[in-house]
Parts: structure tokens; sequence; C-alpha cells
């Protein structure tokens, strides 16, 4: 396009124009002399130009210091709610054997848990509506209350293992037959969890919220650590820390764990015992190790029952005292029967998910 | 192309550490940029705290889609681009209540500062100067936008029209006919 042409707008818009008054580029100079030079007539056209250009005002609207860093904790908080959103808790299989053994199970509890969710979410939001009408006769004035509580459920169905990520960060290895459920989101004071079965913590840090993992009655608290919590139905509770420190809680009696220390506590009263725990014992079963030493047969069994997603049946009673031991890595149900089978002295037939168990005379 | 607006090694490292879901990354370009985009943000919309919402979805959306951006972007025209986006769709949805946005602006300090000072023994004719403040105030906002990135921020016509998310004749067109109307205020 010739220049020749140009208007006051033009001459405005023209980048080289600017180069020549702004910064008087030899070359641009050169150029713009030559150009009045050949069109005199453009005199006052540029005049204007030129005057346009030199008192363009550039509002420079400033953002105060405060504002500007109040600004960036809002972003900062907006992205910290992101990542939480996406981290959501997801199951992860420890192997492919154990997917389909959950495709399995899943298929024929699905109805049933979706009960249970549905009854465990209408009861903890009757028992918050209970708890915050109890305490807003006290505290009438002050209460906007989230009614809304979502439970979260995850479990690892016998036979399975999973390992779920928190929200927080914290890493949760589920054993077989085990179960976590929590408030969606924790609260800003307490990440709390109910266990059943068990469970090996990695707990992520955070001074702010204590993660308290509650077993029936017993409540063990930290604040970033990991520890192994068993505590299968109808046996008792064992809780064993493995980096850190926690407190562990019943009723009135507490007691602190160092790392290498454990607790075994009877579900039938509320005593319990603190000793010394062997770390590759008890987390043996996250290296998809069973391990029996000393123990006695009905409870081998219960924990091959979960281990597997299998049943149990004793066709004639288990013979009093009668103690395994033995050691099994990734090893399948025949193996460990087999294994078994020679030391206690039994039979047994494996007929789909039943094994039956016929001690010899 | 304009130097200044090559990707620097500093602002390389920074991509990176963001890309990889580090908040200091994406902190950087915070610090970096917030200030002209504030002051270009205020071009626009002149509700500060329409800015300011806008800034912040803007990170956030850096934030939210920082893979799939492709790295050789300009960190720089493409907040730009977000943010003026954002704010002309706002401006598309409030226009009813079009008002003087006065009352919001508690402690913002206005600095009339014009290209005039980089130049030495110069007239000073602040009647001049005073009319093309109206003269600009009164532009559309497209308009005023425009005008911002090429005159304000030293984005090419090229940059600019990425920016305004419009064609390169469009960019011109727009500031052609802004430039008119400064004209018509002087003469």
């Amino acid at each position: 396009m010739s220049k020749a042409n140009y208007t006051v707008e033009d001459f405005v818009l023209d980048p080289e124009f600017r180069k020549w008054i702004f910064k008087n580029n030899p070359e641009a100079k050169a150029y713009w002399e030559s150009y009045l030079q050949k069109h005199p007539e453009k005199v006052q056209e540029i005049e204007l130009a030129r005057k346009i250009l030199i008192h363009l005002p550039h509002e420079k609207k400033k953002i105060s210091e405060e504002a500007k860093d109040s600004l960036w904790e809002s972003i900062s908080q907006g992205i910290d709610q992101e990542s939480r959103e996406q981290t959501d808790t997801k199951v992860v299989n420890l192997d492919s054997w154990s997917a389909i053994k959950q495709y399995e199970q899943e298929q024929s509890k699905k109805s049933r848990i979706a009960w249970k969710r549905k009854v465990a979410a209408v009861l903890i939001l009757v028992a918050s509506v209970g708890y915050f009408l109890t305490k807003s006769v006290r505290t009438a004035q002050e209460d906007t209350v989230e009614m809304v509580a979502e439970i979260e459920v995850h479990q690892a169905p016998p036979g399975v293992k999973s390992t779920i990520t928190l929200e927080d960060g914290s890493k949760v290895f589920l054993n077989s037959g085990s179960k976590i459920s929590y408030t969606k989101g924790f609260t800003d004071s307490l990440r709390l969890l109910q266990l059943e079965g068990e469970g090996y913590f990695e707990v992520a840090h955070d001074k702010s919220r204590p993660f308290v993992v509650q077993t029936g009655s017993i409540s063990t608290t930290a604040l970033g650590t990991s520890f192994n919590i068993s505590s299968f139905p109808g046996d008792s509770v064992s809780i064993s820390l493995v980096t850190g420190v926690v407190l562990v809680k019943n009723g009135d009696v507490e007691e602190t764990l160092m790392p290498g220390e454990g607790i075994i506590a009877s579900t039938q009263d509320s005593g319990w015992k603190k000793e010394r725990f062997d770390v590759e014992q008890v987390l043996s079963w996250m290296n998809k190790t069973l391990i029996f030493k000393n123990t006695p047969f009905d409870r081998a069994s219960l924990k091959l029952e979960n281990w597997f997603g299998v049943d149990i049946v004793f066709e004639n009673l288990v013979p009093n005292d009668l103690m395994v031991s033995g050691k099994f890595k990734d090893e399948s149900l025949e193996n460990i029967l087999k294994g078994l089978s020679y030391s206690s002295r039994f039979e047994y037939e494996l007929k789909g998910k039943q094994v039956y168990i016929h001690f010899k005379p | 192309m304009n130097a200044q607006l090559q990707i620097s090694e500093e602002e390389l490292t920074y991509w990176t550490l963001l890309k990889e879901g580090e908040q200091s990354g994406l902190r950087f370009f915070y610090e970096k940029y917030v200030d002209d985009l504030f002051s270009f943000g205020m071009g626009i919309a002149k509700c500060e705290h329409q800015v300011k919402d806008a800034i912040q979805e803007v990170f956030l959306d850096l934030w939210k889609y920082r893979n799939k951006i492709n790295s050789s972007v300009l960190v720089k025209a493409y907040l730009y681009k977000c943010l003026a986006n954002k704010l002309f769709k706002l401006a598309k949805v409030d226009k009813k209540n079009k008002s003087v946005h006065s009352d919001y602006m508690e402690d913002w300090e206005l600095l009339v500062e014009s290209s005039e000072s980089k130049l030495i023994n110069i007239q000073i004719e602040s009647h001049l100067k005073e009319k093309l403040v109206k003269a600009i105030e009164s532009l559309p906002d497209r308009q005023k936008a425009v005008i911002n990135c090429l005159f304000f921020e030293d984005f090419s016509y090229e940059e600019t029209s990425q920016i305004m998310n419009i064609n390169l004749r469009s960019t011109y067109t727009l500031a052609w006919k802004a430039v008119g109307s400064l004209k018509k205020y002087l003469s």
C-alpha cells in the first residue's frame, strides 16, 4: 500500500512512523524526511498525527499491594480446591486377578452396598442434624450449618486389596475384606476415618488437622506418620506404628506409640497391652505375603477366608491348640492349603468359593 | 519480531515448573504481569472488582489448562487475550447497567503519564492532553483495548489481533476508527 495517500489515522497507526516520532530511529528518520520532501502537502496531517501520538495519555491504573496479595490468595485457594476435586479418591487394584474377583463380588453386592451407603448417609445426616439441634439450644444464634454430609466409603472385598489416595494426600492400603468410611472433604479441624478390617495408613502431614482412625471405641490419632491397624471382627485390634508418633485412645485410657511399638487391644474389655512388633510380619500383607507364626488354626483360617474371598467349612472339630506357622509370598490358596495340610494333618477340597477341611483322626 | 516478546530463558524455566504442577511457576507469571494486566483490564472494564475477578479466572484457567497450552505460546499475550475475552464477555452481559463505576474505585491511583515524557524539551500543551484523556475515555471498549495494546503494551498488529480474537483487518479498522475519533477531538 502506498503511503502517498496516508491520512492522519494511517500515520498514527504506522509503526515506522512511531519509530521516527518516539525513537528518532535513523532509518525511519531518513525515510520520513524524504517522504515530506516528496509530499509537502502532507505536512498538516503529519503534524496532527505527531500531536496525537505524543499527547496520547496513558492512564496507568495501579493495583495496590494488598489487593495484589489477596488476589493471589484467592487464586491459590482456587487451585487447592480444584486439585482436591481432582485427586478424588480412587481404588487401585493390586493385580488383575483381584480386579476380576472384585468384579464378581461387586456384581453380587452392588445393590447391597448402594443401599448401605444410603443408609449410612441418612444416618450421618440424622446424627448431624441431631447434633446441631442439641448444640443450637445453647447457641441459638450462631448456626449457619452445613447439613450435607456426604460419606465416602471404600472397601476391598475379600480377596481384593486396594490402595486409596485420600483428598488430603494421605494414602490408605486396604487389606482384603476391609473398609474405610469418612465424611467427604473431612472438616477444617479433623480428618476422621472409620476402619473395619485392616489398613496401612501413610498420613500426609497437616498439623492443623489431626488424622484420626476409629476402630470401635479405639481411636488412633496422628499428624503425619505411617501405621498399620488391624481390627477384623472377632479379632483383637492391633495398632502398629512404623514411623512418627501416634496417640491411641480408648475412653479415658491413652497411650503414645513410638516407631516399632504396637498395641494389641481386646475387643471384649478395654484392656490392652503394648508391645514391640515385627514390621515384616505386620506389613507382610502389603507384599502379598501371608505369615503365620504359631497362629491358632481358627484365626489362620479367618485370614485365609478374607485373603482369598472364600468360605472355609470345617467338616469336623478343629483340634484344640492347633497352631500353624508358615510364610507364603504370593501363593495360591491351593498351595497354601497343601503346605498347611502336611503339618496340620488335614484333607481339603476346593469347590468354587468353598473350602472343605477334614481333620484326620 | 519484537525482542521483548520473545520467550526468555527465565520464563521458560517457570513455564516448565508450571506445567509440572508447581504453584511457584504460576506465581512467577502472576507477579510479573499482574500490574500490566490490571492496568490493561481497567482500560476495558473500569470496575476494579470485575477486573480482579477476571484476572483471578485467567490465572486459574492458566493453571487448569497448563497441559493443553502449547509451550511455544507467549504467556504474556496469552494472558492478555484471556483477560480481554473475559472482560468483553462481561461487558456484553451487563450492557444494560452501563454505569460509571467510580463508586468502586477505592484505592487505585490514577497516573497520567504520556509518552511525551520520553522526549526532552517538548512544550507541554496540557489542554491537548486533557482533551485526549476525554477522547480516549469516550471510545468504545474494543477500540480502547486495541489502542492500549498497540500504543501502551507495544503489541504488534498480529499479536493485538490474537488478543482481541479478531482478524488483522478488523484490528486495523478498530484502531483506525479510534484514532479517527481522537483526531476529531483535537481538530
